[in-house]
């Protein structure tokens, strides 16, 4: 048993430990964010910039604490718009590009149409629903018309894409049009259309905070926007951090999701959570 | 499998078939009867595979019927199990769920579902294999699957569209085993359609060529052999002429040179 702990032993001291290589793994990740802080906190050395022109990342980890209240109430506002938002896109968007993918007519009458909304520039068009609506739900439309439009494209190329053959065998096993709908190309086209989701996700958070800057009496846009009028650059910055993280875990959150919903993405054998 | 359906025969008369301005099949006449395993060959793109998805109910002809058991049978999709060249496995359910799919489809219980793709499971060698997802699997495997999943389909009408055309010559001749002995316990009336004449010639009881398109049967081949066969009796007089009697009939219609 000796010989064998050495012998098992002998290579593993040659390799690596695990863990550090997973930190390996992990570096380039923090190196950009790195670099940016480093060269951030380079300027301020070297130019010394007024603080409320160029506050220093100590200062804009300062305000993130010391201010951590007024930050939160901003951001819950924030959260709440974007997440219905993106709620409503998601829904929404998914039943619009089923109907386009499954009605040529309606594909025919309304897919250009989607598109051709995507030129209107955002920005012109959001103080225009600022004054139509009322505090949060312009916030909340906005985020919507932003998200929507990704969901509706991923979701049509998901369902047009979806290959007939098992749809066909199916249906010769005798299953019926809604089972095969429902079974097979809907499954089938849902990796495709959560890559829009994850996308709809984020431009979600960017709509809310579009519509914060043009007219809102709560959110982070709201309160980045009047901290820089103020010269409170460094909450200023701390609203964007926080924007930034926001972002990121709604990101996450639906691909979460994913990994939830498509465990064979990532697995060879069903998982156990997954077993009846 | 006493549980399944009766064997029928499948009888074409006069299919026509236009797509796209393009006429497919032209007054296409052919019979099985219950329980034969009749191959069809014929050069690429002569239509075979329309004539499949017309047999199974998924296309309607422009003219001409299809009969089953003598009877006209208009509704007849989920009558007759269709495999296509790719195994059409959904990725996202395992090798177990993808198999017991057939059965279910076809009004067994669960319970009993289960049990029934286990046993074909463990008669085609994939025992431990019930959790894996099919991207886990080899294309041999996978094929192997979804002839478990025809086979539990609860008809005894099979059309199978070239399901070995993706795969290695080893791995076709192993799956051509597996796919022999399965027909020899169920008999169901088969409709093999094949580009590989040593595979039509071991597995078929006739063997119809099929003309350039629009597809019509220019020739019909008897393979009089005992069974079971096997790859070492391709020398055999019973198999080449057969297979020289295909490879002329081929030849006339100038899909070969």
């Amino acid at each position: 048993m000796s010989t064998a702990g050495r012998l098992a032993a002998a290579p593993s001291e040659a390799l690596p430990e695990p863990h550090r290589t997973a930190a390996l793994r992990r570096l380039p990740l923090a190196l950009l964010p790195l670099s940016g802080l480093l060269a951030w906190q380079m300027i301020i050395w070297i130019a010394a910039p007024r603080p409320w022109l160029l506050p220093s990342p100590a200062d804009v980890a300062e305000v993130m604490w010391s201010d951590r209240e007024r930050l939160w109430f901003h951001a819950q506002a924030t959260i709440a718009e974007s997440a219905v938002g993106f709620a409503l896109a998601a829904v929404l968007g998914t039943a619009l590009a089923m109907a386009i993918a499954g009605s040529p007519a309606v594909g025919r009458a309304v897919y250009p149409w989607v598109v051709a909304s995507q030129a209107i520039p955002i920005l012109a068009v959001a103080p225009l629903v600022a004054i139509w609506l009322s505090y949060g739900t312009a916030q909340v439309m906005v985020a919507f018309v932003v998200a929507f439009f990704p969901v509706v494209v991923t979701g049509v190329d998901g369902l047009r894409g979806v290959d007939p053959a098992v749809g066909r065998a199916m249906r010769t096993l005798g299953a019926s049009r809604w089972w095969t709908y429902r079974r097979v190309t809907l499954p089938a086209a849902l990796p495709t259309m959560f890559s829009g989701l994850r996308m709809s996700a984020v431009f979600a958070v960017t709509g809310a905070v579009v519509a914060e800057y043009v007219g809102a009496d709560r959110g982070l846009g709201y309160l980045s926007e009047f901290s820089t009028a103020e010269f409170r650059t460094a909450r200023s910055f701390a609203a964007i951090v926080l924007l930034a993280l926001i972002g990121l875990a709604f990101f996450g959150a639906v691909s979460l999701a994913e990994r939830i919903a498509l465990p064979h993405r990532r697995h060879s054998v069903r998982p156990t959570w997954r077993r009846p | 499998m006493s549980e399944h359906a009766a064997a029928s025969s499948i009888e074409a008369r006069g299919l026509t078939l236009a797509l796209g301005g393009t006429p497919v099949l032209a007054g296409l006449d052919l019979r099985i009867g219950p329980g034969e395993f009749v191959a069809l060959v014929g050069p690429s793109g002569c239509g075979k595979s329309t004539l499949l998805s017309v047999l199974a109910g998924l296309i309607e002809p422009d003219a001409g019927a299809v009969l089953l058991d003598d009877l006209p049978s208009g509704d007849r999709l989920g009558r007759l199990t269709l495999m296509p060249q790719t195994d059409a496995l959904m990725p996202w359910r395992t090798v177990l769920d993808n198999v017991r799919v057939g059965s279910l489809l076809a009004g067994t219980a669960a319970d009993e579902a289960t049990a029934a793709a286990r046993r074909t499971l463990a008669r085609f060698g994939l025992s431990g294999f019930e959790d894996h997802y099919p991207h886990a699997l080899s294309g041999g495997m996978r094929q192997r699957v979804a002839l478990a999943r025809t086979m539990l389909g609860g008809t005894r009408m099979w059309l199978l569209d070239e399901p070995f055309g993706a795969l290695d010559a080893l791995t076709r001749a192993d799956l051509r085993g597996v796919l022999a002995d399965t027909w020899a316990r169920d008999r169901p009336t088969t409709l093999l359609v094949t580009h590989d004449l040593d595979e039509a010639v071991l597995l078929a009881d006739r063997v119809l060529v099929c003309g350039a398109r629009p597809a019509r049967v220019v020739g019909e081949i008897p393979v009089a052999m005992r069974r079971p066969r096997s790859l070492d009796d391709l020398a055999d007089p019973a198999f080449s002429e057969p297979r020289a009697e295909i490879l002329a009939t081929l030849r006339a219609t100038g899909a070969l040179a």
